[in-house]
């Protein structure tokens, strides 16, 4: 299948394919393995090595540690598969530890090791380690195996039983990080004090690791990882591996303005259509939900156009490991033609060479969006890629410059905050737990290790001395209290009555808040459910499930206030001021709306949730708009009722940046909340409030801070160019399904001149007055 | 002789949670000399037993004498500053709490300033804070706090008991409130106990039940109801009772650690009682541990017999473990090749006995026997704190009601020992047990590391 003969076949075709880019085949880049590898390894290995595989395998032989950064299927695996058998061959002794993203990653990766090492004569024990291994193989592998393949959250939980690794921690060789980009925002925290508590465990038992990271192409390779692991990395990039044609196609959904055609509707057809037509197809859809309504939706699609049965399943996280096993098996054998998953797909588990990927809306980052394109047409295959474009900013702004998805330009980067000192303090209390503190360990926790210890010490946590040993003090293991996916503790089972097959993963707080509130409809595999109970006091907070059949959908919507400001840095932009600093946050997920399944249109009036505020204290960037411009911009935009325009332009410049933040740096954009304030107490004036979305912040915002510029210009283009009606804005630009206030006011024109006389400031008279610490007014 | 009272901290929220047997369990179980409501009382039956006169001690009145304790409770700095405290040792209050804020790495004793002005000059007292956990103690620059809250523990408060000593020393039993009348049973929780409460059994009557009549009950099965019987029988008796036949070691080398903490930096005692002879190595300087440790592998290599610990692979045996490979001790062998065997894990894990005592914690299961130790007025608890304390350059420890402390751990866990032993009467063979058996679900306190 190629993009032409979609055009031809497409049965209701109507000039959807807006643009056609080929990337060319590329020929590889190789070396022998013999000038690399020690004779025993190399005669063994049946092919040569791409040339960043060689050049990595060099610096870890150097002593170096490395980051291998290349494209989807570079076979960066490779890099410590052989790395661990070059030092098993120097001592056979020697251990190494892998450290996945996902469970079913672990098992993929043990697999291709234990192939590698077969074919290679090597006699290496590679196992997983995680909460699906038996205690009693637990016992087995400690004791027994070479290479442990495990995630973080074991991580978290097996550090404090050291001493029973101690065989393994003692002789490790070789710590790798596979995947190291999926490790951002509020994972990426954890992730990084997880590895910094097990490099000061290896300390302990004198092992000093080569580190190996691997990546998918992101903006900063060398400060991430040394974000994550703490030490500086030789960053490997230059790609030595071959790649087949491939042709990625921008497809517009038909219709115009408010009619266009839906983004999720039309991946549908197109899903039918290319699996129906014999072309193995993964679709990446946003969400679990709507994972499971385009998979209805295919099926729907390939019966209305006679297309045949289409074999079609769904997969994301909140799917059972069998049934998630079962889909990549399906899609391995091809007994399936077309999947429909979120980007729990997207992660290097091996599925066989499948023709075709469809990602419904960019994915949010170029990063992803390679990383999705990439699954399809392992090796040097022809692949064809579709992105359909939705009807909003975002995919309005790639639609218009696609060099810069497809160019050279940079990557995002991957955003990884260890200032967040609630995530920081969480895990110092695991490793007082682990080893006893002492002054040495500001190796590991910085500056914040006394003023830490000292905090907890009072609380009644931990005990002693950093001069004779701080250890933990309390019966609870603090390991448990760590969160990997948020920055607070409390996470939520859900259940479904023991007659219905589902089982779902647990979510956190601000999660079940949002999307399983009392009267919430989810789908999961196809079944409807109703949220029938929402019970937080309990010592295990959980929710009930009940499968239903209704027509409607849920939307919740929030009110936020936000105060208590505390400015850290600020910028003058003429008359305006951008600060960052952090500030309470309290969201409100107070009523919903049922909507039509078929055509989005609410249904009755919003329905309380009944829950209470959640609040939190986290860190936040404002613009303080002055005054003057409060009645500018409303007289000019709104004669009649110049507030109300004026307000108008504050919400939409507020949405346009949170859409467009992610152009800049990886983040999820529902980690980002928003606010316009047409007076806000604490400024004395109005102003445009966007927050971290976790206690304690994630630095997004503050990223968000240093590169405000480039938002800021790109938000006012994208609006100024999309050709809505009206000032009112369209999802093609402002208008965002998840906005509190249902997008009310909007003023497209008015965001425009704010944007302008704020990107003006800078321009005109050079105003930019650079850091301000410890700004009072805040 | 050191004077001390029992006192038993009840809120009335949680006063309100416990039903009628419940609330006379937790009353027999812990016999104090008073109850400590840190409220206004309107009604004093709801926190003690009918037949019960023991006094209620609300924030109202003067200092209370407790057997020479003095113990005053206030609810507002006004009543702080008039109160007579001149013999009192305790002052009970909801006044100072203690704050913690993550985000500013800064925990503070909220309420401190207005505390000390309304305390005046009046020193050595030990401020018991309503509003603070149980196993919190802490010095904040003159003032000394003890949390005497319900601690939270596995989902489930439990009501402290406060051993209160003239010399300020609080030793703190936690009691689940999930381990009070029918719950005390194994495998028998809120559900269950419900049921059987309907079905008008208590624990006596269950006593007495045989096993086959439960099984009709909703939620029983004949597993469980024979495991619940057993324990009735267990509990209400006193009594060990034997349900496999798996032999104890012959020759039993009774062991007990002291460390600093429940995650030890070091192990500064080892006390074992071997043929009735008791040995004691004491390290009163942390550098002096690993030399301790030497002279009691020394003497263990030279002894034969099996060490028998309480809750051992739960603590003491993991914890020398690792200090001894962390020491790099000549005489490493000699710990690893010596057999080892943890009574609890073996009654408890292995199914070979069902155990009297509100908890499988070995002073519970001691006391149920009728075993009755020296109050030597320390716990674990206090004295890794005392330890710790010294390390940091506090004072020295009285080494001498340390070493007797360990002893008595000791010599009450022979003395659990010889009961275990001394039950032949086996309940069940092997073959009729199933699965299940192990339903219980009650840790040792430390276990849960």
């Amino acid at each position: 299948m190629n993009a032409d003969r979609l055009r031809a076949t497409f049965p209701d075709y109507a000039g959807q394919l807006h643009d056609v880019f080929v990337e060319a085949a590329r020929e590889a880049v190789t070396v022998p393995a013999g000038d690399v590898l020690p004779p025993g390894l190399a005669e063994h290995l049946p092919h040569d090595l791409y040339s960043h595989q060689a050049t990595a395998l060099d610096a870890l032989a150097r002593g170096e540690d490395v980051c291998v950064t290349t494209s989807t299927a570079s076979g960066k695996t490779l890099v410590y598969a052989l790395e661990v058998a070059r030092q098993h061959l120097r001592n056979p002794e020697s251990t190494a530890l892998l450290l996945c993203p996902t469970k079913a990653l672990s098992r993929d990766q043990q697999r291709a090791l234990t192939e590698l090492y077969d074919t290679l004569g090597l006699d290496l024990s590679v196992r997983v380690y995680d909460g699906d291994t038996t205690s009693e193989a637990k016992r087995d592998i400690r004791r027994t195996a070479d290479v442990v393949v495990t995630n973080f959250s074991g991580g978290n939980a097996y550090l404090p039983q050291h001493s029973q690794w101690a065989r393994l921690f003692g002789n490790c060789a070789t710590l790798a990080v596979d995947e190291a980009h999926a490790y951002s925002g509020v994972h990426g925290m954890h992730v990084a004090w997880v590895l910094r508590r097990l490099r000061r465990v290896l300390a302990h038992y004198d092992a000093d690791p080569r580190l190996v990271l691997t990546s998918a192409t992101i903006g900063n390779p060398a400060e991430h990882a040394r974000n994550l692991v703490d030490t500086d990395v030789t960053v490997v990039d230059d790609d030595g591996a071959p790649r087949g044609r491939r042709e990625i196609a921008f497809w517009r959904p038909p219709g115009e303005g408010e009619a266009r055609r839906s983004a999720s509707a039309e991946a549908a057809d197109l899903l039918a259509h290319l699996g129906t037509g014999g072309a193995q197809t993964l679709a990446f859809v946003g969400s679990r939900r709507m994972t499971e309504l385009n998979r209805e939706r295919a099926k729907e699609a390939a019966t209305r156009h006679n297309m045949g049965r289409l074999r079609v399943e769904s997969y994301n996280a909140g799917h059972t490991k069998r049934d998630r096993r079962a889909t990549e098996q399906g899609l391995e054998d091809g007994s399936l033609d077309a999947v429909v998953s979120t980007s729990a797909l997207e992660l290097g588990i091996d599925v066989g060479g499948i023709e075709a990927t469809l990602l419904t809306g960019y994915p949010g980052s170029r990063q992803s969006f390679w990383q999705q394109l990439g699954r399809s047409g392992r090796g040097t295959g022809d692949a064809l890629s579709v992105l359909v474009g939705r009807r909003d900013a975002i995919d309005s702004y790639v639609f218009a410059n696609p060099g810069y998805v497809l160019g050279d330009e940079v990557i995002e980067d991957a955003v990884v905050d260890r200032s967040n000192n609630a995530v920081f303090a969480r895990h110092l209390l695991c490793a007082a737990h682990e080893l006893p503190l002492t002054h040495d360990d500001e190796r590991w926790f910085g500056e914040r290790l006394a003023p830490a210890v000292e905090m907890w010490r009072k609380a009644g946590y931990l005990t002693g001395t950093l001069d004779a040993g701080v250890v933990y003090d309390r019966r609870d293991r603090p390991q448990s209290q760590v969160s990997m996916y948020a920055s607070g503790g409390d996470e939520f089972v859900i259940r479904t009555p023991d007659d219905v097959e589902a089982e779902l993963e647990p979510v956190g707080r601000a999660r079940a808040y949002r999307e399983f509130h009392p009267g919430a409809v989810t789908l999961h595999r196809g079944q409807q459910f109703e949220v029938v109970g929402f019970e937080e006091e309990d010592h295990q907070p959980r929710i009930d499930l009940e499968p239903v059949d209704v027509d409607y959908y849920t939307q919740t919507n929030h009110a936020t206030r936000i105060g208590t400001l505390d400015s850290e840095r600020s910028r003058a932009f003429g008359d305006y001021t951008l600060h960052w600093g952090t500030a309470d946050v309290t969201v409100h997920y107070d009523t919903y709306t049922r909507k039509s399944v078929s055509t989005g249109e609410s249904l009755g009036a919003p329905q309380p949730t009944g829950l209470s505020p959640l609040s939190m204290r986290t860190q936040a960037l404002w613009l303080a708009v002055p005054e003057s411009e409060r009645a500018r911009l409303g007289q000019r935009h709104g004669v009649d009722s110049p507030d109300v325009a004026f307000q108008g332009a504050q919400h939409a410049a507020e949405h346009g940046m949170i859409t467009l933040a992610p152009l800049e740096c990886t983040l999820d954009k529902s980690n980002l909340g928003g606010l316009s304030a047409l007076s806000h107490p604490e400024l004395d004036s109005p102003g445009i409030f966007v927050y971290d979305g976790v206690e304690g912040g994630l630095g997004f915002s503050r990223k968000l801070y240093d590169c405000f510029e480039r938002v800021a210009a790109n938000t006012r283009t994208v609006v100024d160019a999309c050709g809505c009606d009206g000032t009112e804005g369209c999802p093609g630009c402002v208008m965002d399904s998840q906005c509190g206030s249902g997008n009310s006011p909007l003023h497209t024109d008015g965001a425009v001149d704010l944007l302008g006389t704020v990107l003006g400031g800078v321009e005109d008279d050079g105003a930019v007055t650079g850091d301000v610490t410890d700004a009072a007014d805040g | 002789m050191p004077r001390s009272a029992t006192v038993l901290v009840l809120p009335s929220g949680l006063a309100g949670r416990l039903a009628p047997p419940e609330l006379a369990d937790l009353h027999a179980h812990a016999a104090p000399d008073a109850v400590l409501v840190p409220q206004q009382v309107y009604a004093p039956g709801r926190f003690r037993p009918p037949e019960s006169d023991v006094p209620i001690l609300t924030p109202e009145g003067d200092v209370t004498d407790l057997g020479g304790i003095g113990l005053a409770v206030c609810d507002s700095l006004e009543h702080v500053h008039t109160l007579d405290r001149d013999d009192a040792t305790y002052l009970a209050s909801n006044l100072l709490t203690v704050e913690t804020d993550p985000m500013a790495l800064d925990t503070r004793l909220a309420g401190a300033a207005a505390y000390r002005e309304a305390l005046g000059e009046r020193e050595g007292l030990v401020h018991l804070a309503t509003g603070v956990p149980a196993d919190y103690r802490r010095a904040w620059s003159g003032l000394d706090v003890q949390g005497v809250a319900p601690v939270e523990t596995q989902g489930a408060p439990a009501v402290p008991v406060l051993s209160l000593h003239d010399d300020g020393t609080v030793a703190v039993e936690a009691v689940r409130t999930d381990r009070l009348g029918l719950r005390a049973l194994s495998g028998v929780g809120e559900r269950r106990a419900t049921t059987l409460a309907r079905a008008g059994y208590d624990r006596a009557t269950l006593a007495e039940t045989p096993a086959h009549e439960l099984a009709t009950l909703e939620g029983f099965g004949r597993s469980s109801a024979r495991t619940a019987v057993r324990s009735a029988r267990a509990l209400e008796a006193g009594t060990v009772l034997r349900t496999g036949d798996a032999p104890l070691p012959a020759d039993p080398v009774f062991l007990d650690i002291e460390t600093d903490g429940l995650r030890p930096s070091v192990v500064w005692q080892v006390g074992v009682l071997h043929r009735g002879e008791y040995r004691s190595f004491l390290a009163r300087n942390p550098d002096d541990a690993p030399a301790m440790l030497g002279a009691f592998l020394d003497w263990l290599s030279g002894s034969e017999g099996t060490l028998v610990a309480w809750n051992g692979w739960g603590f003491d045996f993991p914890v020398l473990d690792e200090h001894v490979s962390q020491h790099r001790s000549a005489r490493g062998d000699v710990w690893r090749r010596q057999s080892k065997c943890d009574l609890l894990q073996w009654a408890r894990d292995e199914g070979n006995a069902v155990l009297p005592g509100r908890t499988n914690e070995l002073e519970a299961v001691a006391g149920a026997l009728g075993y009755e130790g020296h109050d030597t007025g320390l716990t674990g608890a206090e004295t890794a704190r005392r330890y710790r304390a010294w390390m940091d350059g506090g004072p020295e420890p009285d080494w001498e009601r340390h070493r007797a402390y360990c002893e008595d751990d000791v010599r009450m866990l022979a003395d659990v020992f010889e009961a275990v032993a001394a039950t032949d009467r086996v309940e069940t063979s092997i073959a009729e047990r199933t699965s299940d058996d192990s339903g219980d679900t009650r840790q040792g306190s430390l276990s849960e590391f």
